[in-house]
């Protein structure tokens, strides 16, 4: 671990989540010493934490590259690639990590992820569970639910997204997906109900106009004319999510 | 390898079901410039019709035509036949929009839409009929059942290329997202004994911006008026429901057609409509774009549709391609509703930024086996745009025109399905809104006509019944809207037959 005065600066800034900043406080590190793993690896999270896959990956190649036995640089690296829709590297990435530190849990869901990405569902179907079983997140089984919902596997995406509120109670995107299950099944006021919740609770903004798609169609299912206008406007206010 | 094992892997592979056609001394020119502008990744389209009524299916691409001459030879005919070689061609269409017998043609272009009346001397006279734009899909439907083709005229984003954005990276201009333009109106004619008039804002059309790439006209509330399904790219698809009297309502939403299950717009880009379960309703298919899995939307009736794309395998199948033409046919003679889908990533160097995704992509062939769809790629990735379907030799089996940018066209022939026999039904009449049934050895199956589908491109109009195993259909009905039903008793197999009303 550097103890350079400019790393641990950097470091508790990323935590405080002001990225901008911790890149500025690397950034002589990284120019005095380039092949520093640590930094260029705290420099490519620091671009993740900004959304910025493009930049981050070359510093998380170089690191990958100067230090091929590192999981944790492939581990990064694999996300890296996968934000960025670029699965097939991504895999590769990812597998590389979990040989060399196996049975992560963070490394298992994102595993699971990247072969959802290249349609490989089976595989999919098969890293989920152990990626549940490894990694204590809520995120885990969400992730799981939404594929087996894509499936429609309704029942199955159900038990999922169940055991993801276990984990925690308050999780708006785990209550958006009870909705949707909720509406599959017809049962509207329950889905109605769920999504209501799901806009109350703090967390992805980028899940709010999914939400207020939903409670449109549910309350124009139950007739709820106004409750349904209501939230058309709302969710034809918010731009849609950019998938290319 | 056991033999077992190589016939079953030889019996699944896309060379037992089509195999190459002849080459067209053709290639698409999408008019490439370095900056990629928004136009030139869109074509072409293909059709496929006989314009000399020779009993031979004749091959059209916006800018080209090619005669049939038989034994699967072709001529290039454009220069003689008046087709405008010179415009910039998007989509081809094909309707008999003078009730004159033969067939006419549009064009559609980034510039003045071309329609193309057939003289029948082997010549086409051409008119525009609308200002000059970036008009993609054209698609002919009798929307009043008064006898005359209508026309749905769609128009893509309002486009100047003076204000193309710059999408570059690294450099290299990339194709914009269709994001960066603003949405367009189309235009809907109604056909006046020949004429057209232009009733877009009476009709209800016109208050709807969109950027169409693919439309179908069906009835898809089996209230005997043809409703239209237009996909749109990034901006929610539209259902316009006839309510009779030209007027039509946008019901996309309320239908649950408009929107991914999570409310995203997708790029919704080839569509068809048919009855993939039997269940007597039409059913649609939208192939949209990578990652966003393709929709087909099963008809729940009462306008309401729910996408299957999950348990008929399609979404997982289609997960990581762009898809374009496409349709419904019965390939293999069994009765039920096969599906072919052509592919192509848009940004021609998507391979500079993506090491997962391509530019060429595979043509798919979907097998349908009670309702769920096994995927078999046919050929070499491919560039793919427009899908013409039709019979290009007269042997019952449906061969695929694939038109893809930049690039020679592609033929496959189709191959028979040994002991499945077929029944071809040629009639002048069978528009959109016709109802075939036909019973087979006491099983009654149907199948609706319906207008457009695809991408840009027109089939063959005849219509080619599976009959599996058996010889002869004990009848064949047609039912044709405002019209007496007509059956036709013991028909042979193997063969088309002319039926006249």
């Amino acid at each position: 671990m550097p103890s350079s005065v400019e790393f641990s600066s950097a470091q508790q800034l990323l935590r405080q989540q002001r990225p901008l900043e911790a890149a500025s406080a690397l950034a002589p590190l990284l120019a005095r010493e380039p092949d520093n793993i640590e930094a260029l690896l705290l420099a490519g999270r620091i671009e993740l934490a900004q959304d910025s896959p493009t930049r981050a990956r070359p510093y998380l190649e170089r690191a990958t590259r100067l230090s091929p036995k590192l999981a944790s640089g492939h581990f990064l690296l694999g996300i890296c690639l996968y934000i960025d829709n670029d699965f097939k590297p991504a895999l590769s990435a990812l597998e590389s990590a979990n040989v060399l530190r196996p049975n992560d849990g963070g490394t298992l869901l994102y595993l699971a992820l990247t072969y959802e990405g290249l349609a490989q569902t089976q595989d999919a179907m098969r890293v989920y569970p152990l990626a549940i079983a490894r990694n204590p997140s809520a995120e885990a089984p969400l992730a799981y639910a939404r594929l087996l919902f894509t499936l429609s596997r309704f029942d199955d995406a159900q038990a999922q997204v169940i055991e993801s509120l276990r984990r925690d109670a308050k999780l708006r995107e785990a209550h958006y997906e009870l909705a949707r299950l909720h509406f599959e099944a017809g049962r509207y006021s329950q889905s109605a109900a769920s999504g209501g919740l799901a806009l109350t609770l703090p967390g992805s903004a980028t899940v709010e106009r999914p939400i207020h798609f939903l409670l449109s169609r549910a309350y124009s299912k139950l007739n709820q004319t106004a409750l349904a206008a209501q939230h058309r406007e709302a969710f034809e206010r918010i731009p849609p999510r950019l998938v290319r | 390898m056991p033999l077992k094992l190589f016939l079953c892997a030889a019996l699944l592979s896309g060379a037992a079901l089509f195999h190459s056609g002849p080459v067209l001394p053709y290639k698409h020119d999408n008019g490439l410039t370095p900056r990629r502008r928004l136009p030139e990744n869109m074509g072409p389209g293909a059709a496929i019709l006989d314009y000399n009524g020779d009993g031979l299916m004749d091959i059209a691409f916006p800018t080209a035509l090619f005669r049939n001459d038989g034994n699967l030879k072709f001529t290039d005919v454009t220069a003689e036949s008046g087709i405008n070689a010179k415009v910039f061609g998007i989509g081809v269409t094909v309707a008999d929009f003078d009730n004159d017998g033969r067939p006419d043609l549009l064009v559609t272009t980034w510039g003045t839409p071309l329609l193309y009346r057939n003289l029948g001397n082997g010549k086409f006279q051409a008119t525009s009929i609308a200002e000059p734009g970036l008009w993609t899909v054209a698609v002919f439907f009798d929307a009043d059942n008064d006898g005359w083709q209508d026309l749905f005229l769609g128009h893509f984003a309002s486009y100047d290329p003076a204000t193309e954005p710059d999408c570059s990276y690294n450099g290299d201009h990339h194709y914009c997202h269709p994001m960066s333009y603003p949405p367009h109106a189309s235009r809907l004619f109604h056909n006046n004994h020949g004429r057209f008039e232009d009733i877009s804002q009476a009709s209800g059309i016109a208050g709807h911006a969109g950027k169409v790439f693919g439309a179908v006209a069906s009835d898809l509330d089996g209230d005997g008026l043809l409703d239209l399904f237009v996909a749109n790219d990034s901006v929610p698809n539209f259902l316009f429901h006839n309510r009779g009297k030209l007027r039509f309502d946008e019901v996309a939403l309320d239908s649950g057609v408009a929107y991914s299950a999570d409310g995203n717009p997708r790029s919704g880009m080839g569509v068809d409509a048919a009855d993939y379960d039997g269940d007597g309703r039409e059913d649609l298919f939208v192939a949209n774009f990578n990652r966003e899995r393709f929709s087909i939307y099963k008809n729940l009736g009462g306008l309401n549709f729910h996408d299957e794309a999950g348990p008929t395998g399609i979404g997982q199948a289609t997960q990581m391609y762009s898809g374009w033409g496409l349709k419904f046919f019965d390939r293999d003679h069994d009765g039920d509703e096969d599906l072919i889908v052509v592919n192509g990533h848009p940004d021609d160097r998507i391979e500079t930024l993506s090491r997962t995704l391509t530019h060429k992509e595979p043509i798919l062939y979907f097998e349908n086996r009670q309702g769920r769809f096994i995927a078999t790629p046919i050929g070499a990735d491919y560039p793919a745009r427009g899908l013409a379907m039709g019979d290009l030799n007269n042997d019952g089996q449906l061969d695929m025109v694939v038109a893809g940018n930049g690039e020679t066209p592609l033929i496959f022939l189709g191959t028979p399905t040994p002991g499945n026999h077929w029944l071809g039904i040629d009639h002048r009449g069978l528009r959109a809104g016709a109802l075939v049934r036909w019973s087979v050895s006491g099983k009654v199956r149907q199948k609706r006509i319906n207008s457009g589908g695809s991408y840009l491109s027109a089939h063959d109009p005849r219509v080619v019944l599976g009959l599996g195993g058996a010889s002869q259909a004990e009848w064949v009905e047609i039912a044709i809207p405002n019209q007496p039903v007509q059956r036709i008793a013991n028909l042979k197999a193997d063969r088309y037959h002319a039926l006249v009303r």
